[in-house]
């Protein structure tokens, strides 16, 4: 399976969950996880885990999302589209096998990781509407990305990301 | 003598002396040499084909334990879920120990709460 299978299935999805279970933003996961027959729980671990997908025969998969503190609601959103993107891709692989996806904040590089955050980055902010919600917001141009932020549910560091991929132009970072 | 590997002579060792087998006795269940498995016990790593065959002759002796220890990848398919998330594990330095055995014991919990329930 190469790089562009995993990237093409990944938006592939995204834009199915879109279509077939009508939402909005912010998109609920929990919507999806149950749709899926994911078994969800926020748990408490050490910052260096993020969360992980956990699947072992004659269990449902297991989504385990580190509900510290130190992991704001933002982050804790694409934690979850993320591991849900492990659960798709990985759909073909027989049931009986086990399956156990750990995230890190430095894991993030394999073929697989990326197609998860392409996963988790198109379901959270989809094109059509990063697109709409960019040019709306056009006269505040200050605000926009806190804004369009908060409608998608996801950090500003994440829609930035977002709206550069998008070919669109925004201020550069400032802290506030 | 080829590869050595103290851990894996430890094991058979040990195995041996537990179940009060002379190397002879063992070579009997085996159909592996009192020879060979006085090399082994001394260390010598066999082939992956004869940890399976003295598996097979002693269901006692975990194959992938033995495995590990003679320094092949343990068989997936025949490892127990928490063993083979803390294999995943060993290849997460990151991680420091007390995730590990936080997400070791989040396993165990999943593993208990559906065990005896099938799909």
């Amino acid at each position: 399976m190469n790089n562009l299978h995993f990237e093409s299935e990944a938006e592939l999805f995204a834009y199915k969950a879109w279509r077939t279970l009508s939402l909005e933003p912010p998109v609920n996961l929990d919507k999806i996880a149950s749709k899926l027959n994911l078994v969800i729980e926020y748990r408490e671990f050490i910052p260096e885990i993020d969360g992980f997908y956990l699947r072992l025969p004659n269990c449902p998969p297991v989504i385990a999302i580190n509900a510290s503190y130190v992991k704001p609601q933002e982050r804790r959103r694409f934690t979850l589209a993320h591991e849900i993107g492990h659960h798709l891709l990985a759909r073909r692989i027989s049931n009986s096998e086990r399956l156990f996806f750990l995230d890190t904040p430095r894991n993030r590089r394999t073929v697989l990781e990326r197609a998860c955050d392409r996963f988790a980055a198109l379901l959270l902010m989809p094109e059509e509407l990063v697109r709409r919600y960019f040019q709306e917001l056009e006269a505040n141009s200050k605000n926009r990305v806190a804004i369009m932020a908060s409608r998608f549910g996801v950090s500003t560091w994440a829609m930035r990301r977002r709206i550069k991929e998008l070919g669109l132009t925004i201020q550069p970072w400032q802290r506030s | 003598m080829g590869r050595v590997s103290f851990e894996f002579g430890h094991r058979i060792k040990d195995f041996l002396q537990r179940n009060k087998l002379t190397f002879r006795g063992a070579a009997l269940q085996s159909g592996i040499s009192a020879a060979y498995w006085k090399d082994m016990s001394d260390g010598r790593v066999p082939s992956e084909e004869v940890i399976a065959r003295i598996c097979a002759a002693f269901p006692e002796l975990d194959e992938n334990e033995l495995r590990l220890a003679a320094g092949y990848a343990p068989k997936p398919h025949e490892m127990d879920a928490v063993k083979a998330v803390e294999f995943a594990l060993r290849g997460q330095p990151d991680i420091p120990e007390e995730g590990k055995q936080q997400i070791l014991e989040f396993v165990k919990l999943v593993q208990n709460r559906y065990a005896g329930k099938k799909d």
